[in-house]
C-alpha cells in the first residue's frame, strides 16, 4: 500500500475510533472534512492538503501535507503560510466552528527524518512536522497549537501491520493482485442481479471510492490495472463465465466491456451454491496468479490471439 | 384471518391447559419475522417475491406452491409442499421489507420449508435476535422461562479434546421465574460466560391487564425471529410482535444510517470531497484461536453467516476480505485479526447482515462478543 494510501487509512481509522487503533483523534472529536481538495489561500494562490480533519470540539482544524520524497517544496510551504481561518470556511467550506485556530501538519518517512524539516525550519514555519516510525509516527519539529492535539503526536504509537486498508483501498500504486481481490467481487454482484455485460467505467466507479473526482490521466492508470486483470481473468480463471466483449476490442463500445457468456449465479439454488464454492476457488487463484512474481503474462494481440 | 388465527392459539391454549399435551394435528400459532429486500414497495412486487421464493428454482423441483392475493393489500395467503412437507402461510407485508408471516400448520415442516427458502432466496432473510433484544423483549411481559442454545462446533478454530478446550456446546431449558437467577450464575467469570447463549425467552403477555386480566397470550421468541403463541388473544400476540418488529427494524435501520460509508463530492462546495459514516467493529473475550479456521467457516458462503468471500493475508494474522452478502448480493469489506473485525459497510448495504453476523457469532463463537461503533460505544 503506497504511502499516501496508508495515511489517509490511518488517519480516517484514527478519527472514525476504529478498533485496533489508538482513540485520541476520535475522543477529541476530529472528522475527515475533506480529501485533496484544492482551495486558495489568503494570496489567491492555491493549496490542495491531502487530508483536512477537523473538530467541533477543539474548535482546531488541521491540514496534512504527506510527503513520500525526502524534501517539502519551498513555494508550497510558503502557499500553506498565508492559509488563514476565512480561507477555511469560505473556501475548503469547513464549519467556523472547527477553525478558530489550525495547523498546517507535514508528515513524511522516517528515512528522511533528517531532510523533510529543512525547508519548514529555514523558511521559520511554525508547521509541526511528523514522520512515520516503525511503531507509528513522531513530531520531530515544532508543535501543534492545539496543546491535546499536540499530545496525541507524541508519539502516536500503531501497528502498520494491521492499519485499516478498506476506506480507500486502491490507488494507481496497488498491486495488480490487490485489484484482482477487489475487482471479482464487484462482478460477481454484478452476476447475481442478471447483469450480460460487466463494463470498465460501472467497475472502476464502484471499486475506488471518489473515481469520479479523479483526474483523467491519473484514471487512465487505474483502468489501466483494472484491465490487465479482468483480460487475464476473462482467458483464464473465469473463461468460462466471461468474455472480453468483441465489439469493446473493436473499439465499437466506449469502455473496454467484458461479456457474461455464462451466469451460474442466477437460476435454481442447489447449481448456484455449487457455483459459489466455485467462484471462491477461481477468485483465490486469480489473486495467487498476480502475487506470484514470476508469472507468465499472456498478451492479447489485436485480433484476439493471445500469445504467452 | 385474524379470527382463524385466534381460534389455533385459544384451541392449542385450551388443550395444553386441559390435557398438558395437544392433540395430533393439532399445532400452535407459529409467527415468523422475516426481512424482504425490494427497491419497489407497491403490491405488486411484493407478490413477485412471493411467487419467486415460493417457486420450484427456490424450493427445489419436487414443489408445488400458489399464492394467493388476499381482499387486502400486501396480505397473501401460501400454499406450499415441497418433498413430503406441506404448510399454510398467511402473509403480512404491510410494511414492505419487515414482513410477518404465520402459520399454523406443522411446526417442523413450516420450519423446513421456510429455511429453505431463505437459503435459496436473496431477497429474504429472518430477523435475527441477538442475546440483548431478548433479554429487553423477556422485559415485555410476565417472564416464564428460558433457553440456551451455543455451539461452538460450527466454528472449529479449537481441538476439543485436549485439556482446557473451551466448551463444546451448552444447550439448556429453564422454565419458571428462577431461570434467571441460573441465567446469572451461569454468566459469572468462572462459569461458563462465553458460552451462556440466550436463545429463545417465553412470556406471558398482556394487550392491556388493567383493563382485561383474561386477554393475554404466552410467547416463546427465538433468535431467528420465529414467535410461537398460545393464549386468549390473538391480538396481544399481534401486539408483542408489533413491538419486537418496531425495536428489531429500528435497530436495522439505524446502523444503516450511521454506518454505511458515503463518499460524496459536493458541488457547491468547491467540490469538497467528503466521506461520513464508520466502520463497525466486533471484538471478542478472547483472541480468535486459529483464524484460517474460523475465516473459512465465516465466509464460506453458507449458513448460518451467508457470507462468500476469499480471505486475503495482508501481514501475520491480518486478513481483509471483500465478501458478498448472500442475503441481499451486496458487497461487504471485513479486516479481521485474532483481537477484531473491522466491518466497512458500503452504501446501500443492509443492516440486517450485521445483526446476523453478530447473533451468529453470540452462538457459535463467543456469547460475550461486542459489537461496537467507534470508541467502543456498545451497539446491543
Amino acid at each position: 500500500m503506497s504511502f499516501n494510501l496508508k495515511l489517509l487509512n490511518l488517519f480516517f481509522g484514527m478519527c472514525t475510533g476504529t478498533t485496533g487503533l489508538p482513540p485520541d483523534l476520535h475522543r477529541l472529536g476530529y472528522i475527515p472534512e475533506t480529501v485533496e481538495t484544492t482551495f486558495s489561500n489568503s494570496e489567491d494562490r492555491n493549496v490542495a492538503p491531502d487530508l483536512i480533519i477537523a473538530s467541533a470540539q477543539a474548535h482546531h482544524t488541521v491540514c496534512f501535507e504527506w510527503k513520500s520524497g525526502a524534501n517539502t517544496e519551498a513555494d508550497q510551504l510558503q502557499r500553506y503560510s498565508r492559509v488563514v481561518p476565512n480561507d477555511l470556511v469560505a473556501k475548503a467550506f469547513v464549519h467556523v466552528n472547527k477553525c478558530a485556530t489550525h495547523d498546517i501538519a507535514i508528515i513524511g518517512k522516517d528515512e528522511h527524518r533528517g531532510t523533510i524539516p529543512i525547508g519548514v525550519r529555514d523558511g521559520g514555519y511554525a508547521f509541526p512536522v511528523m514522520v512515520t516510525t516503525a511503531t507509528g509516527m513522531e513530531t520531530i519539529l515544532n508543535a501543534y497549537t492545539h496543546v491535546p492535539t499536540d499530545g496525541v503526536f507524541r508519539p502516536l504509537n500503531v501497528n502498520w501491520d494491521t492499519v485499516p486498508t478498506s476506506f480507500f483501498p486502491l490507488d494507481a500504486d496497488s498491486e495488480l493482485w490487490e485489484f484482482a481481490e477487489h475487482a471479482i467481487p464487484h462482478v460477481l454482484e454484478q452476476m447475481i442481479k442478471g447483469a450480460p455485460r460487466i463494463r470498465m467505467d460501472d467497475l472502476a466507479k464502484s471499486m475506488i471510492p471518489l473515481y469520479d473526482r479523479m483526474r483523467p490521466d491519473y484514471k487512465g492508470q487505474l483502468k489501466q490495472k483494472i484491465q490487465q486483470v479482468m483480460d487475464h481473468a476473462s482467458r483464464a480463471q473465469f473463461s468460462t463465465y466471461l468474455q472480453r466483449s468483441p465489439r469493446a476490442v473493436a473499439g465499437v463500445m466506449q469502455t473496454p466491456t467484458w461479456d457474461v457468456i455464462d451466469n451460474p449465479l442466477v437460476g435454481m439454488a442447489d447449481k448456484r451454491q455449487k457455483a459459489w464454492k466455485a467462484m471462491q476457488k477461481k477468485h483465490e487463484s486469480l489473486i495467487n496468479y498476480f502475487k506470484n512474481p514470476q508469472r507468465q503474462e499472456v498478451l492479447e494481440m489485436d485480433e484476439g490471439e493471445a500469445v504467452r | 384471518m385474524a379470527t382463524r388465527l385466534e381460534e389455533v392459539m385459544s384451541h392449542a391454549y385450551t388443550e395444553l391447559e386441559d390435557r398438558q399435551r395437544l392433540e395430533a394435528g393439532t399445532s400452535l400459532l407459529k409467527t415468523y419475522l422475516l426481512e424482504a429486500h425490494s427497491n419497489d414497495p407497491a403490491h405488486q412486487e411484493v407478490l413477485r417475491i412471493l411467487t419467486t421464493a415460493f417457486s420450484p428454482e427456490m424450493l427445489g423441483e419436487k414443489s408445488r406452491s400458489r399464492v394467493h392475493e388476499t381482499d387486502e393489500e400486501f396480505f397473501f395467503r401460501v400454499d406450499t409442499q415441497w418433498a413430503s412437507n406441506n404448510a399454510e402461510f398467511f402473509v403480512d407485508a404491510s410494511d414492505h421489507r419487515f414482513w410477518v408471516l404465520h402459520s399454523a400448520s406443522n411446526s417442523v415442516k413450516a420450519d423446513r420449508i421456510l429455511h429453505r427458502i431463505i437459503a435459496a432466496d436473496n431477497h429474504l432473510d429472518s430477523a435475527w435476535l441477538p442475546i440483548q433484544l431478548l433479554e429487553r423483549i423477556a422485559d415485555m411481559g410476565s417472564f416464564r422461562g428460558l433457553f440456551l442454545d451455543y455451539d461452538r462446533r460450527r466454528v472449529p478454530d479449537v481441538e476439543f479434546d485436549v485439556p482446557d478446550a473451551p466448551v463444546e456446546y451448552l444447550k439448556m431449558q429453564l422454565w419458571g421465574n428462577r431461570a434467571r437467577q441460573v441465567l446469572e450464575i451461569l454468566r459469572q467469570p468462572n462459569a461458563f460466560a462465553n458460552a451462556t447463549t440466550l436463545s429463545k425467552v417465553k412470556i406471558k403477555h398482556w394487550l392491556d391487564r388493567t383493563v382485561d386480566d383474561a386477554s393475554f397470550s404466552l410467547d416463546e421468541v427465538k433468535w431467528d425471529g420465529k414467535i410461537t403463541a398460545r393464549g386468549t388473544s390473538f391480538q396481544s400476540h399481534i401486539n408483542l410482535v408489533g413491538s419486537i418488529y418496531r425495536n428489531y427494524a429500528e435497530r436495522v435501520r439505524g446502523f444503516e444510517q450511521r454506518f454505511s460509508l458515503r463518499y460524496g463530492i459536493e458541488a457547491d462546495h468547491g467540490n469538497k470531497a467528503t466521506m461520513t459514516g464508520e466502520p463497525l467493529n466486533i471484538t471478542f473475550s478472547r483472541p480468535i484461536a486459529d483464524l484460517e479456521k474460523f475465516l473459512a467457516a465465516v465466509f464460506g458462503g453458507t449458513d448460518p453467516f451467508r457470507l462468500w468471500g476469499t480471505p486475503v493475508s495482508l501481514s501475520n494474522n491480518f486478513y481483509r476480505v471483500t465478501a458478498i452478502d448472500m442475503h441481499v448480493t451486496n458487497r461487504i469489506t471485513f479486516e479481521i485479526s485474532p483481537d477484531f473485525i473491522r466491518v466497512f459497510l458500503p452504501d446501500g448495504s443492509c443492516g440486517n447482515t450485521i445483526i446476523r453476523l453478530y447473533t451468529n457469532l453470540q452462538h457459535y463463537y463467543d456469547s460475550q462478543v461486542v459489537l461496537a461503533a467507534g470508541g467502543g460505544e456498545a451497539l446491543f
